[in-house]
């Protein structure tokens, strides 16, 4: 009986010590990364056609159907295009991604991965707010004019490589 | 006074007449039934109605938006001309999409509101702004049209080079 409560003792104090270690545990101390660039002037028509042409090459090799949006700094649209047959959705959420990576300076798939690695408070920074893969800025000159956004493949993952492709031709 | 008081009758009972007769009018011919859905238009088709929509633009030195839609009010290609206003977004969107909807161009609502149908304003996704039209081929309805950025006229002259290249 005795050893018994020594046992469940040792065990509480455990718990409350661990718990109480748990809780005073500085936060990873992770460098922030370096600050993004700064916005440019809004990415041209001529721009965004070239972008979405590169994209939607690599895109038709996956054999899916997909939406092309190319916004500028403050999320506007400049150009679209939606492949025949893609998904009725892919329409918002490439705009939204596409959105998301010109507003916030940094690619969709930031969103994804903060969520995706339990920082769930990233989803309701703002409505909009498109945390999936495939939307990525457009630098021109160190500057950001916009950001291509694509929806409609297997997955964000597949999105991303197209856009990374349309994002590329302006290099 | 009783001269006075003769004018006023006659004068109501003018009054009375006019807006009876006015009431009883009978209504202007219904007009013919809109053109059928077709299927959605394709990218291929969108692009080329876009390309010649932006070249008209171009010729005249117009900054313009221009948004082409499936009938059913989605978005197939939207361009935006740099320097266009940003309203235009918005503007060319509601114009292209209300004529998909309602399958008539903008200018037939802007006629309805200038009669004085103001129960038009009630009709969600109505738009009465000139430079909207429907995509029609082969009798038809696969879309439409709405071009924002210019006057009315000219958002309707760069919509009409639009869609005149499918034909």
């Amino acid at each position: 009986m005795r050893n018994l409560s020594f046992a469940a003792l040792t065990l509480c104090v455990a718990v409350a010590f661990g718990t109480a270690a748990y809780a005073q545990q500085p936060p990873a101390a992770a460098p922030p990364p370096p600050p993004p660039p700064a916005y440019g002037p809004p990415v041209t028509i001529e721009q965004a056609k070239k972008v979405v042409a590169a994209a939607i090459i690599e895109a038709k090799k996956t054999g899916y159907s997909f939406t092309f949006a190319v916004v500028d700094p403050s999320g506007d649209l400049v150009y679209f295009e939606k492949m025949d047959g893609a998904p009725t959705s892919s329409n918002d959420i490439g705009i939204g991604k596409a959105w998301t990576a010109a507003t916030f300076k940094r690619p969709s798939k930031a969103f994804f991965d903060a969520m995706e690695t339990g920082h769930s408070f990233f989803g309701q920074l703002h409505p909009r707010v498109t945390a999936s893969a495939g939307g990525i800025p457009l630098v021109v000159d160190g500057k950001i004019v916009g950001a291509i956004g694509v929806s409609g493949g297997a997955n964000g993952l597949m999105d991303n490589v197209a856009a990374q492709v349309g994002a590329d031709a302006l290099k | 006074m009783r001269r006075m008081f003769l004018m006023t009758a006659v004068a109501c009972a003018a009054v009375l007449f006019g807006l009876n007769a006015h009431a009883q009018q009978p209504g202007s011919p219904a007009p013919p039934p809109a053109p059928p859905y077709g299927s959605p238009i394709t990218l291929e088709q969108a692009k080329k109605v876009a390309a010649a929509a932006e070249a008209e633009a171009r010729k005249n030195n117009w900054t313009e938006a221009v948004a082409i839609v499936e009938p059913n009010g989605q978005l197939v290609y939207f361009f935006k001309m740099d320097l266009t206003q940003y309203a235009a977004f918005n503007v060319a969107m509601d114009k292209a999409i209300s004529s998909a909807l309602f399958r008539r161009p903008t200018t037939a609502f802007e006629a309805g509101i200038r009669a004085g149908n103001l129960y038009l304003f009630n009709l969600r996704g109505m738009n009465a702004v000139p430079g909207g039209i429907p995509i029609v081929v082969d009798g038809k309805i696969i879309g439409g049209i709405g071009a924002s950025g210019g006057s009315g006229d000219q958002d309707v002259q760069v919509v009409t080079a639009g869609v005149a290249a499918l034909k």
